[in-house]
């Protein structure tokens, strides 16, 4: 599921059958924090499914976007859809080159300058910047990128809703553990020479494994 | 009727001086995370010092169910009414404060012992705080170990904070648990006001144990908390004595303890004073055959 702003009118929300309906409300919430004047919704089925499982999942939704005070307006044409209207929702084809802007909702990133301390948590829906220490047990979680530029002794999560393209760089190195869209990697014993306390860059490579870098 | 005239004066004098210094009360909180790191030795003797320099002072014990600061000020047998009575209303806070028998400007507020700590509501202890406030100069907030509601409440109103650890590394991580809380909870971060003051205080520092790499470093320390040291106390004897005997250790004059707590009194005051006890005293000639420490 992902949920982009496709033109000043309306968003667009990818539906498939694994979604589940809490995440939608919380992207709907969250889409409602980010643009106050935020109202129509466009679905795009991007999974093949029934005209039924269609409809079911088009009344749930609908009723999930009226709680938020959003609207679906229509239901993007695909080749997966042979109906002309489903559940009352009009199936019409969306403009060339407006669908898919890579917008995504709620990316603002946050900017910390006060150390973060042992049993923090510092977590945020885009990037986080950190001017200065993180300290043992302390836990950094965002859902893009993270910069640290300091001493580093916590744990720090990237891209944790899943983006694997998620980087994190650390100006001094010594975490206790580090995770890449879920792909993590505890850091037990003293880290070579090269990396302790270096300047570090940590990314999943194209076998999804976990590279920490020297920079 | 001359002599009522002259009492009068006096009053409308006091009050003055009160309401001058209500302006500039300071609620100072002596805390750490871990227990037995020396928060109570060190809440005494603090606040001893601030009363020799001359400022009224009260120093509250806040470890509800666990008092101890009495037996260490040695007032025990004198405590009648408590904290907690106060905070309840059964007392009123002039027959709960007990006035130190050796310093006429330190007060003590001694905690409940067969009560607990839900005794302690934010309401009644913000009341006691304030109607301190229009009186002293200084208020010392001595914390019980933990993060539970008695240390919360402890640093909830603090303006300033003295966070005691020991060359460990197990202490300095609660303590770094513990500046988190207050940078996040206390009610000035709450309020988004002025942050609270961090001084960090180190105990039982032994430079010996240092040197042959058994205990933390004072630079080891400040890379961790990374705030500034107000003094470090070194580990002796003393110490246990002066609490056995229930004197504050900054009154056990000519040893190094009361000369360490002296320079922390001094410097939060302002004073800018060198860091002693923090490397291995050389021992002269004459000590190295007569020995002697």
């Amino acid at each position: 599921m992902k949920l982009t702003s496709a033109a000043f009118s309306y968003y667009v929300l990818e539906l498939s059958l694994q979604d589940e309906m809490s995440d939608i409300e919380d992207k709907f919430v969250s889409l409602c924090k980010f643009d106050d004047s935020a109202k129509y919704i466009v679905i795009d089925i991007i999974e093949l499914m029934t005209t039924e499982q269609i409809s079911k999942l088009i009344t749930n939704v609908s009723l999930i976007a009226n709680r938020c005070g959003l609207e679906i307006i229509y239901l993007a044409a695909s080749p997966l859809i042979s109906k002309q209207e489903i559940a009352g929702i009009q199936v019409v084809a969306l403009p060339k080159g407006v669908v898919k802007t890579p917008q995504l909702v709620n990316n603002v990133s946050k900017f910390i300058t006060e150390p973060v301390r042992s049993g923090a948590v510092v977590k945020n829906d885009g990037d986080i910047v950190i001017l200065g220490l993180v300290s043992h047990n302390a836990e950094i979680i965002a859902s893009g990128h993270i910069h640290i530029y300091g001493d580093c002794r916590g744990k720090l999560r990237a891209g944790n809703n899943g983006d694997k393209n998620a980087h994190i760089f650390v100006e001094r190195f010594n975490a206790e553990l580090i995770s890449i869209a879920g792909i993590f990697k505890v850091i037990e014993d003293k880290l070579p020479n090269n990396l302790h306390n270096k300047a570090v860059h940590i990314f999943l490579d194209d076998k999804e494994r976990i590279n920490i870098v020297p920079r | 009727m001359t002599i009522k005239h002259k009492h009068e004066h006096n009053k409308i004098k006091q009050t003055k001086i009160g309401a001058n210094m209500a302006k500039s009360a300071k609620v100072v909180v002596v805390t750490s995370g871990k227990g037995g790191v020396g928060k109570t030795t060190t809440s005494a003797s603090f606040a001893t010092g601030l009363a020799l320099r001359g400022f009224k002072t009260v120093v509250i014990d806040f470890d509800i169910g666990l008092r101890n600061l009495d037996l260490i000020m040695g007032c025990e047998r004198r405590v009648v009414y408590d904290f907690v009575n106060v905070i309840n209303g059964e007392a009123t806070l002039y027959q709960a404060m007990i006035k130190d028998k050796s310093c006429d400007n330190l007060f003590l507020l001694a905690a409940a012992q067969t009560k607990d700590k839900d005794a302690l509501t934010e309401e009644g202890v913000e009341r006691v705080i304030n109607e301190l406030k229009q009186e002293f100069d200084y208020i010392v907030c001595d914390s019980p170990a933990g993060i539970e509601k008695g240390a919360f409440m402890a640093l909830y109103f603090a303006d300033e904070a003295l966070v005691v650890t020991n060359p460990e590394v197990s202490s300095v991580r609660d303590s770094d648990r513990i500046l988190g809380i207050l940078a996040s909870k206390s009610k000035r971060a709450v309020n988004g006001e002025e942050k609270v003051k961090e001084h960090m205080v180190v105990t039982r520092y032994n430079p010996e144990r240092v040197e042959s790499g058994d205990m933390l470093s004072i630079d080891d320390i400040k890379d961790i908390l990374r705030i500034p040291v107000l003094g470090v106390v070194p580990e002796s004897k003393d110490v246990l004595q002066a609490s056995n005997t229930g004197t504050p250790a900054i009154n056990l004059h000519g040893t190094n303890v009361s000369e360490a707590y002296i320079d922390i009194v001094a410097r939060f005051l302002g004073e800018d004073k060198p860091m002693r006890f923090t490397t291995v005293e050389k021992k002269g000639l004459l000590k190295r055959i007569f020995g002697g420490n």
